[in-house]
């Protein structure tokens, strides 16, 4: 009965309810998209059986951090370590498949045997990998997953025992993974053997290490055992191991640590929306239940107690909530779709929808919402002053007045809360704008840029890999529109590191790994300065002749001259680079931020290719012509000169450094995005409790001018009390932003987290807002006519 | 031996502005019997409302004892007051105050579903009220659909479906054209006749010749 009551009530007032739940939808179905990544990226149980038990153990040191681990230390641990059931190194890697139609990309795990056990997933067709495959020296084994399977081989079970040529090397398909098979933020395509070495380097951390618990252990108990493990393997290896430990973590919180911040600060920024949202319906709900206070009154009368008027008042806020709700999924499907472009690229493979977790989640939060903007309404009016409700025109004073302080409290609460988003979404933007500003080194317009990858099998002569990248960039200068073209084998940005040891020529070799010197390491062609925009700051490029029958060379960047030979032209000094020869600088080139445009500054030295051939490279190619065409021309030649060459990660460098700020960009544009939201209901919340405060005192107003107030007057009086609401709101919401401010500053960027500039301004733009929402009702107020208010009442 | 209904003893009422109180009801020392129909008259302030709303337990502001078929309503809590206020009263007011986004039958169905009374029984005590109100074929019909007379007529049938022993009627016939206030007075005679209390407050003087008594208010007091 309260439910057909509440919809025939709220189909009667129509315009009432669309507000509501207009308001509604904004909140939920914001708080909805928001959630459905937060439940992929932080919540969703990892794709593996018992997901709990999975640890990540990386290897630790203070000046480098988590990395990954290096081949002996896993042999080591992963043997002595009694609290895991089985471990796994894996290293992310591309192959290029190729020998049936064209040369494709694929993206890989190098894996150690134990990585089956250790997820708990096993092949659907075929096998796992065999011990005596997973050798360097040993015939090619590959599991492939469910969608190469399907896309490349049409889903034919025969596909098991056939041969591929993987980065040119035959490789047999024994294993075909099952379709739920997937590994977060690591798009996979195929497995195959990393054939780790136990006599490669301890401070070799190449590989990511996993490892899955034994049952009844728990994170604590093996985090105890590889500390001693630690302590042992530093005592045994003190070059390499002695400022290491081993640390072990749930391997979800490993996946998505990155993300965490930014994704937490916008989650709680749609919630100070909903909250807004919820304040503004509850205003709209508290005039409801002012206009309402005869029937509520009546129902008294006929015997309704206070829980059940509470109920039926409760039930329309909830039907409310739930048609916005319902209305909030429509629009969190259609938002989703715009955040899945937005989203930081570390998590834009995950898998993003409205699943069931998440609609029970909307269901939830309209339930809470409908309850949270419903309950005050109906508490306040669900013991109403009976004598007085039931008067013809009768106006209870003292409910009205409570009702209208609670209304103003609201509408506070709201620009308290736009605040908050307000101050939060400056400081980012202002953080962005200092990012965008950041010189990367390098200039990235009208420079497009692709990965070339030959395979390794047939590229085991230097002089085969230098005179295919020697006529690959030979027929790039020809092309259309080529201004200079480069390659790297390090391109910045792009999400990978290449660093080594170094040692400036008279120094000592360093008696611990810790106390080596580490820099980051690029293979060059003598363009790539030029394709790149990196200015060269002193002494040449490379040269032609700079090859493997000419002395050995090196450029390195400003940042190691400046620390070596600072006030000095470092051309002629000479380093020793990954403990090789003696190199002589030949120039110094400007620093280059490989790492992102927020990352500290790391010294950098460039090899020449034709000295340091890999068959692994990126072309850059800076041109005023069609990039398509740019493409395309790359294509039509690497297929000349060698088909199973992979080309991939075809991309203008713009994107590169667009993608490295993507996390950054997410939380900005969705923290405006949220500010101007709850800009816009705040200011609905002010406006409509000035609105309804000038109705109620038309009477007031109408004696005013009649003892001759100025309409000017009056209206300054509204909008002097829309001004107060404002600064009451202003100065809560300002105490709570510096409390947030401070807690983002891990995220801020060369802002101050009480930046007078930010704060300054919102403060501004919020007694903005008051004003131009009270100014409607004020212009009303002044317009008051006496004779007809006074006739009236 | 007429049986007690109500029965008022030294109720006063009176609001308070500053040092200032302002009385309202005076010494109200008044007995009701079963199958009274009382009149309460006097003039515009004179305190005649007020006395029904406490009476109808509307107001809680009061002193004095106030006994109800026997319940000292003076020493209940106000969550006993309303469920005696269930069990014995309806009330009919001036402007009718029916639900106007229910029909007519969803008004008389209101009383008894506070009242936790059985969909099944309550759709059955509607239709008979419907019935006996010889309102049926207005059932569906909103209170803005209805004539003035008409939704007076809704206002008592809902005041009396739940079969209370007293109705309140506070100026039943105020808004109503004279036809129509015969006819709903005849309708009080009718019901009191079957045996229920009737209370009305009224300024007609013709409506208080229905009544078997007249309680003349002045200033709050009881006039003589």
């Amino acid at each position: 009965m309260n439910f057909k009551i509440a919809i025939r009530a709220l189909r009667k007032r129509p315009s009432f309810a669309l507000i509501a739940i207009a308001a509604l939808a904004l909140g939920i179905g914001l708080n909805t998209a928001i959630f459905s990544v937060v439940e992929a990226v932080l919540l969703r149980s990892l794709p593996f059986p018992h997901p709990d038990k999975l640890i990540r153990v990386s290897e630790w040191q203070k000046s480098f951090g988590h990395v990954g681990t290096a081949d002996p230390n896993f042999e080591d641990w992963s043997h002595q370590a009694h609290t895991i059931a089985a471990a796994s190194e894996f290293r992310p890697v591309d192959y290029t498949l190729s020998g049936t139609g064209d040369a494709e990309r694929l993206r890989a795990l190098e894996v150690s045997s134990g990585f089956f056990a250790t997820t708990g997933v096993f092949p659907a067709l075929g096998r796992t990998f065999r011990a005596d495959e997973d050798r360097t020296d040993a015939p090619g084994a590959v599991v492939i997953t469910d969608g190469l399977w399907r896309r490349r081989f049409g889903a034919d079970p025969s596909a098991i025992g056939r041969a591929v040529d993987l980065n040119g090397k035959a490789f047999t398909i024994i294993g075909v993974m099952p379709p739920a098979f997937t590994m977060p933020t690591l798009p996979c395509d195929i497995l195959v053997p990393a054939g780790l070495k136990s006599d490669n380097q301890r401070g070799s951390h190449r590989g990511e290490a996993f490892a899955r618990l034994r049952p009844g252990i728990t994170l604590r108990q093996a985090q105890a055992e590889f500390a001693s493990i630690s302590s042992r393997l530093a005592k045994a290896y003190p070059p390499t191991n002695s400022d290491w430990s081993l640390e072990v973590t749930p391997l979800r919180e490993s996946v998505v640590s990155d993300v965490r911040p930014a994704l937490l600060i916008v989650l709680g920024a749609v919630g100070l929306v909903l909250l807004i949202a919820c304040a503004n319906v509850a205003n709209l709900l508290l005039v409801r239940a002012s206009e309402r206070r005869r029937e509520i009154a009546v129902r008294a009368v006929l015997g309704a107690s206070r829980t059940q008027i509470a109920m039926q008042l409760l039930v329309e806020a909830l039907i409310l909530s739930l048609a916005g709700g319902l209305l909030g999924i429509s629009l969190a499907s259609w938002m989703l779709r715009s955040l899945v472009a937005m989203v930081p690229v570390e998590i834009a493979t995950m898998d993003f929808s409205l699943n069931t977790p998440v609609l029970f989640f909307t269901l939830g939060v309209s339930l809470l919402t409908g309850i949270a903007f419903g309950l005050l309404p109906a508490l306040g009016s669900s013991a109403p002053n009976l004598t007085t409700s039931l008067k013809e025109g009768g106006r209870s004073a003292t409910a009205g007045e409570s009702r209208n302080r609670l209304r103003s409290a609201l509408a506070s609460a709201e620009i308290g809360f736009a605040v908050v988003l307000a101050v939060g979404a400056g400081l980012l933007v202002k953080s962005f704008a200092n990012l965008q500003r950041v010189n990367p080194g390098f200039q990235p317009p009208s420079v497009i840029t692709m990965r070339v990858s030959l395979p390794e099998a047939r590229y085991t002569d230097d002089a085969a890999t230098v005179r295919f990248w020697d006529r690959l960039l030979d027929s790039a200068q020809q092309w259309n529109g080529t201004r200079a073209a480069g390659l790297t084998s390090f391109l910045p940005l792009t999400d990978t590191d290449s660093q080594t040891g170094y040692i400036p020529e008279g120094e000592a070799p360093p008696a611990r790994l810790a106390d080596k010197k580490w820099v980051d390491i690029a293979t060059v062609s003598p363009g790539y300065f030029a394709a790149m925009g990196i200015p060269l700051q002193q002494g040449r490029t490379f040269e032609a002749t700079d090859d493997a029958t000419h002395p050995a060379v090196v450029i390195v960047d400003d940042s190691l001259a400046r620390k070596h030979w600072p006030g000095q032209n470092p051309a002629g000094k000479r380093i020793h680079v990954s403990a090789g020869k003696l190199r002589t600088i030949v120039g110094v080139a400007g620093h280059v931020k490989p790492y992102g445009l927020d990352a500290g500054e790391h010294a950098q030295v460039y090899l020449p290719y034709r000295q340091v051939p890999t068959a692994d490279m990126s072309l850059a190619v800076r041109t005023s012509g069609n990039w398509a065409a740019a493409v395309d021309q790359v294509r039509q030649t690497v297929r000349q000169l060698d088909p199973a060459a992979g080309i991939f990660d075809v991309k203008p460098m713009q994107q590169w450094v667009d993608d490295s700020t993507s996390r950054r960009r997410f939380t900005t544009l969705l923290l405006e995005m949220f500010a101007g939201v709850a800009l816009l209901l705040a200011a609905l919340g002010v406006y409509g409790v000035m609105s309804y405060s000038v109705a109620q005192r038309s009477h007031e107003m109408g004696i005013r001018l009649a003892l001759g107030a100025k309409p000017a007057g009056l209206k300054r009086m509204v909008v002097r009390q829309g001004l107060t609401l404002c600064a009451i709101g202003l100065g809560a919401g300002l105490v709570a932003a510096l409390a947030l401010a401070r807690m983002m500053t891990a995220v801020l960027f060369e802002v101050h987290s009480f930046d007078p500039l930010i704060f300054g301004a919102t403060a501004a733009l919020l007694c903005a807002v008051a004003v131009a929402a009270s100014y409607l009702p004020a212009r009303r107020a002044s317009r008051t006519d006496p004779m007809n208010t006074l006739r009236y009442e | 031996m007429p049986t007690p209904l109500i029965q008022l003893n030294n109720i006063e009422r009176f609001y308070q502005t500053g040092p200032t109180r302002t009385y309202v009801l005076r010494r109200i020392n008044v007995q009701i019997n079963e199958g009274d129909f009382i009149t309460i008259m006097g003039p515009s302030g004179s305190g005649k409302s007020t006395l029904l709303n406490v009476i109808g337990m509307l107001d809680s502001g009061w002193a004095g004892e106030y006994f109800l078929a026997d319940q000292p309503v003076h020493k209940l809590s106000s969550k006993q007051r309303i469920e005696l206020n269930k069990r014995y009263i309806g009330f009919v007011f001036q402007s009718y105050h029916l639900l106007d986004d229910l029909s007519v039958a969803e008004n008389l169905d209101v009383p008894l579903s506070y009242r936790n009374v059985k969909k099944s029984e309550r759709d059955s005590l509607v239709a008979d009220s419907l019935d006996r109100f010889h309102i049926v074929g207005k059932k569906d019909l909103f209170p803005s659909q209805l004539s003035g007379g008409q939704q007076q007529l809704v206002a008592i049938a809902r005041a009396v479906i739940a079969s209370p022993k007293l109705i309140l009627a506070d100026e039943p016939t105020g808004n109503l054209h004279s036809a129509q206030g015969e006819e709903i007075m005849q309708l009080f005679k009718k019901l009191n006749e079957q045996g229920t209390t009737i209370i009305q407050v009224t300024h007609s003087e013709k409506n208080a010749e229905y009544g078997h008594r007249t309680i003349n208010l002045a200033d709050g007091w009881i006039a003589a």
